[in-house]
Order: C-alpha cells, then structure tokens, then sequence
C-alpha cells in the first residue's frame, strides 16, 4: 500500500501557517475527516474555527457550507426546503447548507433540540428526508461542530447519546504569545485562505479514506482496545461507558494516525494519543462526580491499562 | 571489560554448587533434586531479572522447611536433616532476587554446609573444598563490596586482574597456617605446636618413660591431665598410679614387660570408685588411684604389676571408671627378683659405698635408710637441674638437687645395688577438688614418680622425694583467678562430661525415655518423612511443566522484548507498563542511544503489530539490532 502521508504533511504544514500554533487542533482535524468522521470544538468564539474548516475545503478542493445555529434555526434550514415553481408547475427541492462536503455548524448548543436531531440524523445516516424524499449527502461528509462553554443561557446542551456520533471532541485553546504576536503582526490573512490552492480532489481524499480501512490491526492491539473498553465499563466513576461506536472509533482513528504516520499497521500509541479526544465525551459519570474535571477523571482511569508490549 | 555484576553472581553461583557438591554424597537424592532444580531456576531468574515469587513468600517457604526440620531430626541422626535444610534454604535464596545480604547469607549457608560434611566424614576432598570455598568467597566478598557501591561498575582486563590478584592475596598467606590445623584435627588440650617453641626445655607431666640428665628445666604445666569423680573424699595427697618403670639404662627408665610374674592385690578393705575422664597423653597407660584393682572402659586390659592399658595410644579424650584399694598392697605371688635387681652398666663405686654405707640390718631398715637419706639430703628443684652423661652420680655427689625423678631413681639404684627389688612408678600425686563441680582436678604439674619396693613379697610404696609438687601448689592461697579457673574448670567438666559424650548411644536412650512424650511428635514426623515423597515428586513435576510452559509460551518476540528491556535498565531506563514502546523510547535523553534504541523499536514493531511471525533471518536482525543498543 502506497502510503500519502506525505501529502498530508504538507497539508498540515500549509494550514499550519494560516493557523499559527494550532498543528494539533489541525492534526486532529484531518484525523476525524480521514477517518469519515465528524468533528465537535468545544471552544469560545473567534479562535479559528472557521478558518480551520475553509482551509480544510480549499486545500482538498471539496464544498463548504455554513450554519449558525439559533434558537429559531428550523431542521428545514439545514436541510433544505421544497418550492414551488410556477413554470413547471411542480415543487422543487432547494438544497440546505448541509448538502456540502465540510459543513460548518456554529454553536450547535443554540439550536433547539429538534433542529439538532435533524443535523445529527444527518449526520449518522448521510442522508437526509425531506417530505418523503431521500437525498444522500455528498461524499466525503464532514461536520464540524462547534459548542460554546460559556454561555448557557438560552442553549440546549447535546444530550451525551448525541455527543457519541460526534468521532472526537477537541477544544482549541487560546495560541501561544509568540503565535497570537504572528497573527497581530501578519494581519487577517482570510483572503489569502480563499485563493489557496487544492492539494488534492474529492476522488483522492475518499481513496485516502478507503486506504486508511487497510491499515493493519492487530489482535494485540484489539485486546487492548477491549481493554480499555472494558476500564470504562466496570469503572465505579461512570455511569455508561464506551459504546460500540466508541470502541470503533477508537479503531478507526488509530488506523488514521498510523497512516499520517506512514505506517500500515497500529501501535498503541495511536491509540494512547488520541485518547483524551475520542473517549471523554462518549463515558457518562455518575451524578457524585460531576463536578469533576470529565477529561482528567476519564484519562486517570484509562492510564494505566498495560500496553501491549 | 568485566562487568563486575557478572562476575559476581557467577562466583556466587560457584561458590553455592560448592556447598552442594561437598555434601551431594550424604543427602538424599530428592533434596540434591530440589536444590539443583531450585538453583537452576534461580539462575534462569537472574538472567530474566525477574522475580518468581515475592520474597515475603520465600520467606514463608524458608520458614516452613525450617519447621520440618524439628519433625526429621532425631538425635542419632542430627547432622544429615540440617544439612539437607540447609540445602534447601540455600535453593531458596538462589530463587530469590538477590542483594548483598542474599550473596552474603548464600556464601555462609555453603560455608555450613562445608562444615556439616566435615562432621560426616573427614578425608582429603575436603580440603580441597574447603580451599576452593576459601578463595572464591574472599574474592566473592570483596567484589560483592563494589557490586553493592555501583551494580553497572565495568572493569577493564587489567583492573579485574588487580583486584583479583590482592584479593586472593590474604588467604594465599592464611592457607598454609590453616592447612596446619587440619593434620592435627584431633582435639587435645595439650598444646599441639609446643615443639615449635623452647625446644630444649620440657613440661612437667606424665610420661611413658622416665629420662634424667637430659633436661636442665622443666615447665609447669597448668592443663589438666584428669578430672576424677570419686565416690569417697580423695586426700590432698593421694597417689595415682600411671605406669610401673622396671628397667634403667643410667639415664632413662623404660618399661619391660615382666613375663613371668604373678601379683594379687591383698588387704582388699575399703574400696574407691572413680569416673575418669582423661585427657589425651599420647600413650596407652591408663592411670587410676593407687592401688587399682581394675578399670572397665574400652578395650582397657590389666598388665601383669596392675599396669593398665588401651589398646590404643590416647589420642582423644577418653571416659573409664576404676576401682581402687588405697589401702591395698600389691602382692608378687611369683616374684622375678633378678629382673627387679637390673642396674644400669658402669656405675661408679661412689655409687656402691653409699649404698653400702645403707645398709641396714635387714630390708626393711635398708630401705627406710635409703629413703630418709634421700630425702634429707637433697633439694627440690625444676630448674637447673643436672645434665650430663652420668647424671645420676652429678646429682648424688655433686649438685644434690633434682625433681622427683632423681630422687626415685636414685633411691631405685641404692636399693637395687643393696639387693631388694624396686620398680619406679609414673604417676600424679594430689588432686585439687573442685567445690563447684564437687569433682577432683589433677593438673599437669602434680605430675610425680615414687618407687615401689618389694619386701616380703609385698611391693610398697615409698616416696624418697621430700616434697612433691601438689604440696607446694597446695600451700598457696587461692587468688580470684584461680577461682575463676576453677568454676570455668567446672563449666567445661559439666560441658564435656555432657555434650561431648563417650558413649552416644547410651545418652541418646536416657533422653529417649525422658522426652517420651517427644515420640508422638515425632511419630507424626515420621509419616510426613514417608509420605514426603508422594508430595514432593508431584510437586516438583507440576514445578518443571510450569518452567517448560512458560519457556514454550515465550515466543520470539518476548524474548526480544525481555532482552531489549533489560539493556535499557543498564542504561537506567525501565519501561512502565502503560507506556508504549515509542513512547518509552522517546523518553531516553542520549540522543545517540536514543536512536539505537528507536530503530530497534520500529524495526520490531513492523513485524510485532502485524502479527508477524518473524522467521530466524529476522530475529536475528531483530536480535542484532538489541546488541548494538
């Protein structure tokens, strides 16, 4: 197997400059779109959210589309809605913003409940159904999901059984002083974003995401995902541990981060890396817990399953 | 370069199958099994750097094999169930994981078992042990002392060979003196190596033979030649009858065995009972209070003038009991007078006119002239005495003083020159009781010799010395001291009269019939012995499949893995378990080893993650990648 890790690399490298000292957040990014899975930022507004998701659709030459949740944000905005047309004398179906390879959904927490299932089934099924109608989504599919942590008011927080679908939850944090002092000192380099050049096209990225399925999983590497499924399950600090989903999205970015590694089988440490993003939102602690630190509380559990080595 | 760790766990192991070897002949075979098995499995446990089982188990195990012991012990038969626990003990601390004290407690537990085989047998292999066991834990020690300040310590050629070489050093210069002490293993409390110093001069003491003019001064000697229990309170002056002395050459009287003769003790009125415990002399007399009827103890055999014998010289300490007449009188009912007549060749008249000067009206008197001149006319000395070609006529006429040997020999000569038959007699006089112990103490020095005069058939005893040892020692007040050594004189009587025992069989039934309630114990002991084995085969079979399992389940890759694991942990790097091995690796600060130990690692890992099996080319890649770490 040809590995395009290469690729990739130059990938990060490129965004990396509209994205000063957020190569991890980036890293992770194309991790979850690889692995055919959708993104959640748990962040505030203004750290490069957007830039991130423009930047991945330009460099891959894929669609991007935009929503800004609300609380009167209908699913039929998302979607897309049918009208009628006089010279035909039939409806037609408009297509939503979702109807994009990279869909943006800013402050997802803002929408309400029926308006967030309706992005979530989409999500899961790559379809959606409109008035009896079925429409698949276009491949590749990736949603990037952003969740504000501050402001409660008026939100409706996903429930934990949404949180699974999303593949990781990342926050990006606030850059180093050297990189915010680039940032200053280069100005807004958004116009720059959009005349970037495609590394790669739609057919390349799904060949990329069929090549990442190859990559090798050992027996010993399953037993250690089972391991650590089985540390969330039978901990006394949580109340629902991995899902199958979970268990699987384990899998399926570890074989991720093995190819961007330019490896065609596992290591434990793709899957150790990646823990802290692919695990926490998925485990559900128990009430006398909550005021914990969820992350911290999840990894101290996970920390010490041996490695198989 | 000698990494000292090596060598020390090798030398350890050395030195413990030396402990081994020394008594594999007197131990059961299955406990020479359990060792070797033990030992072995130890060893395979250092190479791994790993631990069986945790010490406090071993401890426990250590215990309880202990505790067995008290259920195999027996008296007859002490020796071989501590050697054989000591065997086991010593199987057990090679399992262990080992730090100073395990080496130091390994080299003590052989040095045990060296000196338990010592107590099965002694012959010449043991030497041999014992030199090679020397060695090796000198040097075993003194490396030990760098392991213990640095465990990676690496010495090059040269360096080994210099510490070797002062190490070995020391018992180089010790081995000839200890070499000494194992010719003359049999104990005695005469000091052995007294011809080493004052050549010339002699102690005092009994002896075979009785030489005069050859010794100018005689040492006191403080040990003890006999410690006597007695049934009746013995005098402070009481003579004990060692050897009768019937030939004199003019310088030495020797003993000839009188062939024809025939003598009874008469007068058989008031007899003492003695328990006799003596020490060795180096002949084969075996003395007793005067007049002794007979003496019962091994082989002991009466001569014809109630001399007793052993059948073998005395080299070891010696147990009798005698029964004694001191009012007895030993009567010739054949008299060989011409042999008690014999006198040494050349005599000078001087000689002859004294003795004629003696005589007396009849035997009787003669001898009391003979004796009372004697007596009167010369003084008592150790020092200074006369040496010369005739010294029996340097003391008569010339210096007139001597020790108790001049004076018997001379009163023998006069009396046989005027006729009446006289036998010299080697003994002690005085005995010093001891409170403590309520037993009798004949030193050395009371050490004496008197004559025995035949008249009318009788042999009497006459004593032409004025004064005799014992009554010199006996005028002087005791000092602390002297008390102190008489309660440690105590102290050893009871220990030897006890533990040192003459006859083992007979103690052993005394406490036999004294602890029976011992026996049920013991009884219950004795099943576990019989039943031990169906327990110990199974055991270790279950042991030796588990060993064969885990080697078996030990596949390549563990085995690269253990080897890579335990060269990084010389370089102090120790790979937590939750750590993958990229990450464990990322962690080493030498980038030069850091880059060894990475391209093992991805090498290992492309074959290890993709369930590879890798075939013997890879290994050996594999393999070679570990060594150049």
């Amino acid at each position: 197997m040809e590995l395009k890790n290469e690729k990739i690399k130059e990938i990060i490298r490129i965004l990396s400059g509209f994205l000063q000292g957020k190569e991890e957040a980036l890293r992770l990014s194309l991790i979850t779109f690889f692995s055919n899975g959708h993104l959640l930022i748990e962040d505030l507004p203004g750290l490069g959210k957007t830039t991130l998701a423009i930047g991945l659709a330009r460099i891959t030459g894929l669609s991007f589309g935009r929503i800004q949740a609300t609380s009167d944000l209908l699913p039929t905005d998302i979607t897309g809605v049918s009208i009628y047309n006089k010279q035909t004398g039939k409806f037609e179906f408009h297509r939503g913003p979702i109807f994009n390879n990279i869909v943006l959904v800013d402050e997802i927490n803002r929408a309400t409940p029926k308006t967030q299932s309706a992005l979530l089934e989409a999500m899961g099924e790559k379809q959606v159904t409109v008035e009896g109608e079925t429409y698949k989504l276009p491949k590749p599919f990736f949603v990037i999901a952003t969740q504000n942590p501050v402001e409660q008011y008026g939100t409706f927080p996903l429930p934990e059984s949404q949180m699974d679908r999303f593949m990781m939850k990342i926050s990006i944090g606030y850059p180093s002083r050297e990189a915010e002092r680039e940032i200053l000192k280069g100005g807004s380099k958004r116009e720059e974003l959009y005349s970037l050049e495609p590394l790669m096209d739609r057919d390349e990225v799904i060949k990329i995401q069929q090549e990442v399925e190859k990559v090798y999983l050992s027996d010993k590497i399953i037993e250690y995902i089972l391991d650590i499924a089985n540390a969330t399950r039978s901990s006394k600090y949580f109340s629902a541990g991995l899902s199958i989903r979970g268990t699987l999205t384990i899998a399926k970015t570890a074989k991720t981060n093995a190819y961007f590694n330019g490896r065609d089988y596992v290591i434990p440490e793709d899957i150790k890396t990646l823990l802290p993003y692919t695990v926490p939102h998925r485990v559900v602690l128990h009430e006398v817990y909550e005021n914990t630190d969820h992350q911290e509380l999840v990894l101290s559990v996970l920390e010490n399953i041996p490695v198989p080595a | 370069m000698i990494p000292v760790k090596r060598v020390v766990f090798l030398i350890s192991y050395f030195i413990g199958f030396l402990g081994f070897l020394s008594v594999v002949r007197y131990v059961s075979p299955v406990f020479s099994l359990i060792f070797v098995l033990l030992a072995l499995a130890g060893i395979l446990n250092d190479r791994r750097e790993r631990e069986i089982l945790p010490r406090i188990a071993l401890n426990v195990i250590s215990l309880v094999v202990v505790l067995t012991l008290i259920f195999r012990v027996s008296l007859e038969n002490i020796v071989v169930p501590v050697v054989e626990t000591l065997l086991v003990l010593l199987g057990i601390k090679f399992i262990e994981r080992k730090e100073f004290r395990d080496f130091m407690q390994i080299y003590t537990i052989s040095v045990f078992l060296l000196a338990g085989s010592a107590l099965l047998t002694i012959n010449i292999s043991f030497m041999v042990f014992f030199i090679l066991l020397f060695f090796s834990t000198v040097l075993a020690i003194i490396l030990l002392t760098y392991y213990s300040q640095d465990p990676a310590l690496v010495f090059t050629r040269d360096e080994f060979k210099k510490i070797v070489m002062r190490a070995l050093l020391i018992p180089a210069v010790a081995l000839p003196m200890t070499a000494l002490l194992f010719v003359v293993l049999p104990r005695t409390q005469q000091p052995v190596f007294s011809f080493l110093s004052g050549g010339m001069a002699g102690t005092t003491g009994f002896s075979d033979s009785v030489g005069i003019g050859d010794v100018s001064d005689i040492q006191e000697s403080e040990s003890v030649a006999m410690r006597i229990r007695s049934d009746k309170k013995l005098s402070a002056s009481v003579y004990i009858r060692g050897v009768v002395l019937n030939h004199f050459n003019g310088k030495v009287w020797t003993r000839r065995l009188p062939v024809e003769e025939k003598e009874v003790v008469k007068n058989r009125a008031v007899p003492v009972y003695q328990e006799v415990i003596l020490e060795p002399t180096g002949s084969r007399y075996i003395p007793a209070v005067d007049v002794p009827l007979s003496i019962n103890g091994q082989g002991i055999k009466r001569e014809s003038d109630f001399v007793f014998t052993s059948p073998r010289t005395i080299t070891s300490r010696i147990k009798y009991s005698a029964v004694s007449l001191p009012d007895g009188r030993i009567y010739s009912e054949r008299l060989w007078k011409e042999f008690y007549l014999q006198i040494p060749p050349g005599l000078g008249s001087e000689i002859y006119s004294l003795a004629q000067k003696l005589k007396g009206s009849d035997d009787r008197e003669t001898v009391k002239n003979v004796v009372e001149y004697v007596k009167k006319n010369y003084r008592y000395t150790l020092e200074d005495l006369p040496v010369s070609d005739s010294p029996l006529e340097d003391f008569l006429f010339r210096s007139k003083k001597g020790n108790c040997e001049y004076f018997a020999s001379a009163a023998a000569v006069l009396l046989r020159v005027n006729g009446i038959p006289v036998r010299l007699v080697a003994g002690y006089k005085g005995v010093e009781y001891n409170q403590i112990g309520d037993y009798y103490i004949v030193p050395q020095k009371y050490a004496h010799t008197w004559i025995e005069v035949n008249i009318d058939g009788y042999w009497e005893r006459f004593d032409p010395t004025g004064i005799s040892s014992s009554e010199i020692f006996a005028g002087k007040e005791r000092t602390f001291m002297e008390k102190l050594k008489l309660f440690m004189d105590a102290v050893e009587y009871a220990y030897i009269n006890s533990i040192i025992n003459f006859d083992f069989k007979k103690q052993v039934e005394i406490v036999r019939s004294a602890g029976s309630f011992l026996s049920d114990i013991r009884g219950l002991g004795e099943i576990i012995k019989e039943k031990a084995i169906f327990v110990l085969i199974p055991v270790i079979f279950v042991v030796l499949l588990y060993f064969i399992g885990k080697i078996k389940i030990k596949g390549p890759y563990e085995r690269l893995l253990s080897k890579f694991y335990r060269k990084m942990k010389k370089y102090g790097y120790v790979k937590r378990p939750n750590e993958g091995l990229e990450e464990f690796v990322d962690r080493i600060g030498d980038v030069q080893l850091k880059q060894r130990a990475i391209r093992f690692v991805k090498e290992f890992e492309r074959y290890y993650y993709t369930d590879r099996e890798p075939d013997g080319e890879v290994y050996k890649v594999l393999s070679r990648l570990v060594d150049d770490i």
